[in-house]
């Protein structure tokens, strides 16, 4: 609403100004229509029409439209080749990016293959290992299980000899008598296998 | 200044509306030939502009030298305003059209936009009403001024004993209170500049010059229009009998019917290669003179009121008559850009119907594979007819 307000007022003076200026100037006219297109300054303009447009054409063609067509193309081929480049460096960078994530999965496989043949490996020695000790401990407990066995033999033994000993010199003693070699040794091998099997028996 | 009062009636006071329409000559020759008139004088004004001014922008769009990216940008408000229309033309008009050949026909699309456009935005200044105002009492009414500039050998110094305020008068030697003192019976009321009539006044049977301002809109003559249409016709014509050769244009204008309904189409189509350019002269020229009618006609009303109803009526209708002339201007201007870019969007759609598509091989396909050609040239005349 003020727009309008203003327009009107801003008319105003242009009013009074065309009013008062335009009236006398506009005064007499009768309408010639026929002045549209009279020969003697249509020919003329028609003329004139075609010479100007064509050395325009010409001389624009030589000052003016040449610059702009090889700014515009210039602008287009470096705006085309930009992003082209920027295409092609982000093909590259997309490519990079993929073969070092292939490289990183491979690596990581591999890492892990490792890892695990690592601890098969150690699995394998620390079984290897123990069952070789077991083995050996073995052995050694068969063997001082073997050497316990033949040491209390022999002590039995040496115990039953010097019992059989001491037994016939008790014997001798009281039966006051000399006992004859032969009746020793017999009374001997007697009593170790009284001995042995009570040693066996009481075991 | 201020008119007596009238009571005549309103209409034989009213202006002529036509008045800014008319090409008044300004030098003619002895024959009544001009070899000057008001719009070859806006067309070489408008020539002279455009030599200046778009040398100026392509200066500024080409590329530059520096080797930066400065290079590529261009600078100025004028250049940016040149180059948007171009690349409009370019991108938007031309290449959807023409295709590969888009870069052959620019210049002339160009030209014929930028010339068309010039001549439109120059003929909304109101020059006329202007060099009228200050220079119609000079040399409509002043003769001691025009007796100077003719040759004192001229013998028909004379006049008739025309008011001053008619302003028909204007003669070579004398003319207002001079005619009093000179020679009577001499009739010619004619300015001579050597050989040469000066502001010859077509509307009387006898030599006679009358001064109505220097201005107006070329392309409001319709001889301009039809000599723009004939070079249009020309170009279009001529770029498809080199593009296809005469055989193929020739062909092409049977749209591939046989024998028979050849004939008809070629005698259709001809018909066709008459009325675009008619078309195209008649479009610009009653677009061009029905604003400046409706500019005449509302600024008309000023003077009728003031005329016939007195000063204080004559402001009461000014106001609103002024306010409806300057929204009609703005609307001009509008128009001023339309019908310079119907024109040449016209004349590209035209070129393109006679040139030879590379994707399309056969001739029977052309039409079938590019329907909105056909389309393309109608719509424009209807959205933009204004």
């Amino acid at each position: 609403m003020t727009k309008l307000i203003n327009i009107i007022l801003g008319s105003l003076p242009f009013a009074v100004a065309s009013v008062a200026l335009g009236a006398p100037a506009e005064e007499g006219g009768e309408a010639h229509a026929e002045l549209l297109a009279k020969p003697e300054t249509a020919i003329p303009a028609m003329v004139a029409a075609i010479i100007m447009f064509a050395a325009l054409f010409f001389l624009l063609k030589k000052m003016a439209w040449g610059a702009i067509l090889g700014g515009l193309n210039d602008r287009e081929t470096k705006i085309r080749t930009e992003i082209e480049s920027a295409e092609n460096a982000r093909a590259q960078a997309t490519k990079a990016l993929d073969d070092y994530q292939k490289e990183l999965a491979k690596a990581r496989g591999e890492a892990s293959g490792m890892i695990q043949q690592a601890r098969a490996d150690a699995q394998r020695v620390a079984d290897e290992l123990r069952s070789k000790n077991e083995a050996e401990l073995a052995t050694m407990k068969n063997k001082a299980k073997e050497e316990i066995e033949a040491a209390k033999r022999a002590a039995l033994n040496d115990l039953y000899a010097e019992t059989a000993m001491l037994a016939t010199q008790v014997a001798g003693r009281i039966l006051h008598r000399e006992i004859k070699a032969a009746d020793h040794s017999r009374l001997v091998e007697e009593s170790l296998s009284q001995i042995g099997s009570l040693g066996k028996n009481g075991e | 200044m201020i008119p007596e009062p009238v009571t005549a009636g309103l209409l034989t006071l009213a202006a002529d509306p036509l008045h800014h329409n008319y090409d008044y000559p300004i030098i003619s020759l002895p024959n009544g030939y001009a070899i000057l008139t008001n719009h070859i004088l806006m067309m070489l004004v408008v020539t002279g502009l455009m030599l200046w001014l778009l040398p100026k922008a392509a200066r500024a769009i080409a590329t530059g030298k520096t080797g930066t990216s400065h290079d590529y940008v261009t600078k100025g408000v004028l250049p940016h305003m040149i180059e948007v229309l171009c690349v409009f033309f370019r991108e938007d008009v031309a290449r959807p059209a023409l295709g590969k050949n888009t870069d052959k026909f620019l210049p002339f699309i160009w030209t014929v936009f930028f010339f068309i456009l010039f001549n439109n935005l120059l003929g909304l200044v109101p020059l006329q009403d202007a060099t009228s105002l200050l220079f119609d009492g000079v040399i409509n009414g002043s003769h001691e001024a025009a007796a100077e500039h003719v040759e004192a050998a001229a013998p028909g110094e004379s006049h008739d004993a025309a008011p001053a305020h008619e302003s028909l008068a204007s003669h070579e030697g004398e003319t207002g209170e001079a005619t009093d003192h000179a020679a009577a019976g001499h009739e010619s009321h004619a300015m001579h500049f050597g050989p040469f009539i000066l502001f010859q006044d077509l509307t009387k049977e006898e030599t006679a010059s009358h001064f109505h301002g220097v201005g107006g809109t070329a392309t409001g003559n319709i001889a301009v229009t039809t000599a723009l249409a004939l070079i249009a016709i020309c170009i279009i014509i001529g770029a498809g009998i080199q593009s296809l050769g005469f055989g193929g244009f020739v062909e092409h204008l049977t749209l591939g019917t046989k024998f028979p309904l050849s004939m008809l189409m070629i005698l259709l189509e001809c018909i066709g290669l008459i009325a675009k350019p008619f078309a195209l002269t008649v479009r610009l020229f009653a677009n061009m003179t029905a604003g400046h009618v409706m500019l005449s006609a509302l600024l008309g009303f000023c003077s009728m009121a003031w005329n016939g109803v007195g000063p204080f009526g004559g402001v009461l209708i000014s106001v609103p008559s002024i306010a409806f002339a300057t929204a009609v201007g703005l609307l001009e201007l509008l128009v001023a850009f339309i019908q310079a870019f119907v024109f040449a969007f016209l004349t590209t759609m035209f070129i393109s119907m006679f040139q030879h598509h590379d994707h399309e091989a056969e001739h029977g396909h052309e039409h079938k594979e590019t329907p909105d050609f056909a389309e393309l040239s109608v719509t424009p005349e209807l959205s933009f007819e204004t």
